[in-house]
């Protein structure tokens, strides 16, 4: 006995859509940490609790049907069961069942008994059993398992004392899991299975056996790739039939297990009736795209109007902030650093917010009704055309919010090469920052008037962008397709789950784990490139502001000018000076062949925060003193090229510019979180260069046909 | 072709391709369970299928290692 000074290590597994994270989320009560096994890209959460004074860690493992991996993000079971040296190797198993489909949920419980780490199996959904009038003997069914049962509701929270105060009971008992007569054969593996032993720590016969059967799956830290040629050569000198092992190992289980459930266990009525009646119409052939073209576009406009009024509360929370500190403190380059540079900064990152939290909130509600499966299942064949797979559509709608999210949500693809292309082509979604600026361009560009009296032009030209930018998606997804090299072929059998509503405790919690993690990687990269730009518009080399100040002083004398119309002059004079300025003009010549000159240089800059910032700056350079787009609009039509005299903002580099932000990555949060998720800078620099490089060739293009 | 077959119950006798036997076999879908195909995807490359009593999703090319009885 460890005493009760030690933390209890509890692993939590299960299969997929057993409930497994709903119970996770409330055990920890969503005081949890995220991070990330080793080598793939799944989240591992890892969260406590305390009971009766001892304090359980718990280990959220991905839910999978059996230890025999299928992938590396599945692998990630058999990795963390093999390193027994690692700080979260379990002292018990907490293993989840949806009591509900019992039968087909118990092969990995099956396979877990062979450790020897005492389990708890929680059967979870007993509020759905008890309607569907199926009825579980759990004192037989726990005797014929031989293990400790406990009966869970994850959505309403029934039976979680128990289940606290068993996992207590299970360690002080500290028995040693009792297997069933061993169901594989180690005989032929006499010279392998200590070697595998020896190096990877790993005691357990059945553990060795699996790493030899699915060597390629194991960590290279747990097993160099030296010692794993050797093995292999070692298996094809005996023949190892791995295929033949599993498929017997796993028939062998479920002959084992079936007869027990079908025992104690009794079913009334067939409880997919009611999900095979709602399916007749959501996945039918014709009506269901309709349906989920229906959803997508309900989904659209609450994220869009529900989360005007939350960013409007935000944008005047820190206007009226910032207005406050600019008089109470004083007037020092520093405090404008701080209120101008790093509020705005936070600023920035908190306005996206609402929409993320929204957005979130519907993929999770679609992901836990049991309706994103069937999507996948609608939709696999023709995105699979472009390389993707049903759930990238998902990703894909929710870019045109926020390439954040979209790409954040790309972890439910399994396969590698899929998720790649979905996440390297979602910011050609016109994405919600991108509104300003069309909205700016289009005003140059598009007269406000009615078709038919009802179809407002711009707002046809708005959607026209958006389609462009999703036409690039899919093209850049089909050239993917065919010039990314994988050995891994894509898979899509799922399994299509009983629909369900989802709790809203464990739908929250997802939606504030999301949230929290955008704010803590995208934030961090928002706010740290809103200062620096902010320093850099505002900054020169020493003595140049003042300078400017004066000469301007001397040109236009204040009882001349109106304050305000001088004040606007001025800050325009000083980002023209700034480096920011220096940069634009340094700049120009490269961008000179899109139509654009040095103050649209500044503005391209300034995008790199947010693509919205691009309005902003732009009012500033043509100094513009009250910030309305009205005063904006008419001083861009009479902005003027200093050496031919014509307008610069004609129709070629107004339609050039719009050609740029549809397609450009401008970006730099979004390319913080593609190397968080690819798990280097390889794809955010490739994505870089090949969206910019798009972007430029066809400004050039359009440019040069239109002038 | 396998698109022929929907609605008729069959028995599964084995898999050809063995990945798709790996991952059918974890959920439990295996030898002498029948399988019956409910319906065909909007796009046609895939199948909405029921065996045993669970619902299934896989494309045309995956069911097509499946050998029947």
């Amino acid at each position: 006995m460890s005493g009760n000074h030690r933390e209890i290590n509890v692993a939590i597994i299960g299969n997929p859509n057993s409930g497994k994270t709903t119970l996770f989320n409330l055990l920890t009560g969503l005081n949890y940490k995220t991070g990330n096994f080793p080598g793939v890209t799944v989240d591992k959460r890892t969260g406590s609790f305390i009971h009766e004074g001892q304090v359980f860690k718990l280990i959220d493992l991905p839910g999978t049907y059996s230890l025999h991996p299928n992938s590396p993000e599945e692998a990630v079971n058999l990795n963390f069961f093999i390193d027994t040296s690692s700080s979260d190797y379990p002292d018990l198993i907490l293993y989840v069942a949806d009591s509900t489909a019992l039968s087909k949920q118990l092969l990995l419980f099956d396979q877990l008994k062979e450790l020897g780490i005492p389990i708890l199996l929680a059967l979870n959904m007993t509020d759905s059993v008890k309607k569907l009038g199926i009825r579980i003997d759990t004192k037989a069914l726990s005797k014929a398992l031989e293990t400790p049962i406990v009966q869970v509701s994850a959505r309403t929270g029934e039976g979680i004392v128990t289940l606290r105060k068993q996992l207590l009971h299970l360690k002080a008992a500290n028995t040693k899991q009792s297997t069933f007569s061993a169901t594989y054969n180690t005989k032929d593996l006499e010279s392998v299975i200590p070697i595998i032993s020896e190096l990877t720590g790993c005691n357990n016969d059945y553990l060795c056996l699996l790493a030899a059967e699915h060597i390629d799956y194991i960590h290279d830290s747990l097993l160099d790739i030296t010692s794993k040629r050797d093995i292999k050569y070692r298996l094809d000198s005996i023949k190892f039939q791995s295929l033949t092992r599993q498929v017997d190992e796993t028939m062998e289980r479920f002959k084992r297990i079936e007869p027990i459930i079908d025992r104690y266990v009794t079913k009334s009525f067939n409880r997919l009736g009611l999900t095979e009646k709602m399916d007749a119409i959501l996945t039918h052939r014709v009506i269901g795209p309709f349906i989920f073209l229906l959803v997508t576009f309900l989904i659209f406009q609450s994220v869009f109007s529900l989360a005007t009024i939350p960013m409007d509360w935000i944008n005047n929370g820190f206007i009226n902030i910032k207005s406050y500190l600019n008089q109470v403190l004083p007037d020092t380059p520093v405090v404008h650093l701080f209120t101008d540079g790093l509020l705005s900064g936070i600023n920035g990152v908190l306005v996206f917010v609402p929409q993320i939290a929204i957005m979130f909130f519907f993929i999770v509600l679609l992901e836990e009704s049991g309706y994103m499966a069937r999507v996948v299942y609608m939709f696999d064949g023709i995105m699979n055309y472009f390389g993707m797979n049903g759930r990238s559509l998902i990703s894909l709608i929710s870019s045109s919010a926020c390439a954040i999210p979209a790409i954040m949500s790309t972890r439910t693809i399994k396969n590698r090469k899929q998720r790649l292309i979905t996440i390297f082509v979602a910011p050609f979604m016109s994405c919600s920052a991108r509104i300003p600026v069309y909205t700016m361009l289009l005003a140059l560009l598009v007269p406000n008037v009615y078709i038919w009296n009802f179809i407002s032009l711009p707002g046809l030209a708005f959607f026209g962008l958006y389609i462009v930018g999703a036409i690039f998606a899919f093209i850049v997804a089909m050239i993917l397709k065919f010039s990314l090299k994988t050995q891994e072929k894509g898979y899509l059998i799922i399994s299509l789950p009983a629909y369900r509503i989802p709790h809203w405790k464990s739908v929250l919690g997802e939606v504030l784990s999301k949230v929290k993690s955008f704010i803590w990687s995208a934030g961090r990269i928002i706010l740290f490139i809103s200062m620096v730009l902010w320093i850099a518009a505002n900054t020169s080399m020493p003595g140049r502001m003042s300078e400017v100040e004066r000469e301007l002083r001397a040109e236009a004398p204040s009882s001349i000018v109106s304050k305000s119309d001088f004040e606007a002059q001025l800050s325009s004079k000083k980002l023209e000076a700034s480096f920011a300025g220096q940069f634009g003009k340094w700049i120009e010549p490269v961008i000179k062949p899109l139509g654009y000159d040095w103050k649209i240089g500044i503005a391209l800059l300034t995008s790199f925060a947010a693509r919205e910032v691009f309005v902003g700056t732009l009012a500033t350079i043509y100094s513009v003193n009250d910030h309305t787009n009205d005063n904006l609009l008419t001083k861009m039509r009479q902005a003027r090229n200093p050496d031919t005299q014509k307008p610069v903002f004609n129709l070629a580099t107004s339609l050039s510019l719009l050609v740029f932000y549809i397609l450009a990555m401008q970006c730099m949060s979004t390319l913080a979180v593609v190397r968080k998720e690819t798990g280097g800078w390889k794809w955010p620099v490739i994505q870089f260069v090949v969206m910019t490089g798009l972007a430029y060739m066809l400004s050039w293009m359009i440019y040069r046909i239109f002038s | 072709m396998s698109s022929q077959v929907a609605n008729e119950r069959l028995t599964i006798k084995g898999y050809r391709d063995k990945q798709v036997a790996r991952k059918l076999v974890s959920m439990g879908i295996l030898p002498g369970m029948t399988m019956k195909i409910v319906r065909i995807s909007p796009f046609g490359r895939s199948f909405y299928i029921k065996v045993g009593n669970q619902i299934v999703a896989m494309r045309t090319d995956e069911y097509d290692q499946i050998v029947f009885e």
